[in-house]
């Protein structure tokens, strides 16, 4: 599930730096919310393999 | 019910808030009428057919980050929600909450205005499903 940090001050979806599920902007245009600078995607960092996986 | 003056309307378009851009929202909200006549009536029938909404706002034109051209450019030719009250008191039955799903946005002016005047943009969204919502 996709998750989106606020940027904004001005959206109804919550405070500037709260996050916000993937699920919940259902009916809205995410897109156009990423390229007017409203929602960044949160990147979740996957963990790094241990040494002994790769064996 | 008292009657109202527009001095405080709220104006959402894709979630975001746009009200204090905001001079001017109508919302129309139709039914095509499909005849029904057939011989033997005395006058014309008709019964309801497909819904036909659409909404134009007026803006002040802002270029600033995150507000009314940043916003809005990226939806032209595409689909998003917005919604209407006609104050920013909470919704009730005397302030009752128009949104529509699915809204297309048709045409945006992004540079609008003669010398002198104040830049503006126009919206016309088309399109959608209108819920009225009043608690």
């Amino acid at each position: 599930m996709s998750t989106y940090r606020i940027k904004s001050d001005n959206t109804t979806l919550g405070k500037q730096g709260d996050t916000v599920a993937g699920d919940a902007l259902d009916g809205l245009n995410v897109e156009a919310l990423v390229a007017g600078g409203h929602l960044e995607p949160v990147i979740h960092s996957t963990p790094k393999r241990d040494k002994h996986d790769k064996e | 019910m008292a009657q109202i003056v527009l001095t405080d309307c709220t104006a959402t378009i894709n979630s975001v808030e746009l009200a204090s851009r905001a001079t001017s929202v109508t919302i129309n909200y139709e039914k095509e009428a499909v005849e029904v006549t057939a011989f033997g009536d005395a006058s014309r029938k008709f019964t309801s057919g497909l819904g036909n909404i659409s909404v134009e706002v007026v803006l002040n034109q802002d270029f600033a980050a995150s507000n009314v051209e940043a916003t809005v450019f990226p939806l032209v030719g595409t689909t998003t929600t917005i919604s209407f009250k006609p104050t920013s008191a909470a919704t009730s039955s005397s302030n009752p909450s128009y949104s529509i799903a699915g809204a297309y946005l048709a045409s945006h002016t992004p540079i609008s205005g003669a010398v002198g005047e104040l830049a503006t943009t126009s919206l016309t969204f088309q399109g959608g499903t209108l819920t009225k919502a009043t608690s």
